[in-house]
């Protein structure tokens, strides 16, 4: 059976939107090809770390707007029109001029989710910007995949705290981006 | 740090955000205090608006402006939201244009030619041009605040629907002073007003909007 994926899409941003953190990460898996494939297509000249920076800032963007998407919409052209957004911006604060037409990504085929992606550069230089303990947990969370439990345990912090200092250090992060990638 | 890592962090923060109307309308409704505070301090309503409110002329000009405004903010809305096209609300702000093309025509029908200049030109064009935008600056500013939660992919856009929401709501305020009651004054004066507010907003849209 074909699986659909602008279905699933729809499901997996609701249950997202209502906290479930295994649906939001499988909507992001799924989305992060579909980006990177949209950003090398326009994105030639970026090489592929520069384009990796660029895809993680279309994430950061999409996890920073995520309530602009309304309930039982579909997703994907929400997602390509904040894409089509975030990878202009990208390049214009990069000095470069581009055009990215929207109906182009109709014909976009996701870039295949390798192995192991390109390690990307400025998010970790935005990282080490945070104070240091939001910075801790988003490593924790991040690159040692802990759950907010452990990391709560870790740091003897109870896990909404983890949760709120974790959303708080995301927030930060978008606007030291802006800030630092200029 | 890996694509898959910032998925992971991304993915553990699930704390909620509202969505833009429920910032716009607590806002909006801080700002109308202030603006609504502005106008009894400044001008209040006409000695006569009881009396007034029972002619048709008058029910039009009360009409128009709160019809011109929530067309405004469901547009603004939208504009707000990446992919969402202003569908209907499009019709609905023409439609609001068309009223006033009416009242205009019906007005200009009439009245006698003679009559046309004084109607027109009435005896407070100063006092439109300047109460209509200042009402309308803390509305503006509330409706940039909660509009910049959104994501707008055309901030211009959604900067000058703000104004035109902003100076449709003041206009709708200012009318309860204002005894110019003739299509022809409030159709030009009016517009004119809120035209400016709309132009402000729309140079304020790419600045305050960027996300």
């Amino acid at each position: 059976m074909k699986r659909d994926r602008a279905a699933d899409w729809i499901s997996w941003l609701s249950a997202a939107n209502r906290g479930d953190e295994v649906a939001y990460a499988r909507f992001l898996r799924e989305a992060a090809p579909v980006i990177r494939g949209i950003v090398r297509a326009r994105g030639a000249g970026l090489g592929e770390a520069g384009g990796e920076d660029v895809v993680q800032e279309v994430l950061m963007a999409v996890h920073a707007k995520r309530h602009t998407w309304r309930e039982g919409e579909p997703v994907q052209p929400w997602l390509y029109a904040i894409a089509r957004y975030k990878v202009v911006d990208a390049f214009r604060r990069r000095g470069r001029r581009v055009s990215v037409p929207i109906e182009d990504f109709a014909e976009v085929l996701p870039a295949p989710a390798e192995p192991d992606p390109t390690e990307a550069s400025d998010m970790a230089r935005v990282i080490d910007a945070l104070d240091e303990r939001s910075a801790a947990i988003v490593r924790a969370i991040g690159l040692d995949g802990a759950s907010v439990r452990e990391t709560g345990a870790q740091f003897g912090m109870t896990e909404t705290a983890v949760r709120v200092a974790l959303h708080r250090a995301m927030k930060r992060l978008a606007i030291l981006r802006e800030r630092m990638i200029e | 740090m890996k694509t898959e890592d910032l998925i992971k962090a991304l993915a553990a923060d699930t704390a909620p955000e509202p969505p833009v109307e429920r910032r716009l309308a607590p806002a909006l409704a801080l700002a109308g205090v202030v603006t609504l505070a502005g106008f009894l301090v400044a001008l209040g309503p006409r000695p006569d608006l009881w009396a007034a409110l029972g002619d048709p002329q008058v029910l039009v000009k009360h009409l128009i402006w709160p019809l011109l405004a929530v067309g405004a903010v469901g547009a603004a809305l939208a504009a707000a939201r990446p992919a969402a096209g202003l569908g209907s609300w499009r019709l609905w702000l023409g439609a609001v244009a068309a009223l006033v093309g009416v009242a205009v025509a019906v007005e200009l029908a009439a009245l006698p030619a003679e009559a046309w200049g004084m109607a027109f030109f009435g005896k407070s064009i100063a006092a439109c041009l300047t109460s209509i935008p200042l009402l309308a600056l803390p509305l503006l500013a509330a409706s940039l605040y909660a509009l910049a939660s959104g994501a707008s992919t055309r901030p211009r856009l959604a900067g000058a629907l703000a104004g035109l929401a902003s100076g449709a709501l003041a206009a709708t305020v200012y009318a309860f002073y204002c005894n110019e009651d003739s299509p022809l004054f409030y159709g030009t004066w009016y517009t004119l007003g809120v035209l400016a507010v709309t132009g402000l907003g729309a140079l304020l849209g790419p600045r305050l909007l960027r996300w």
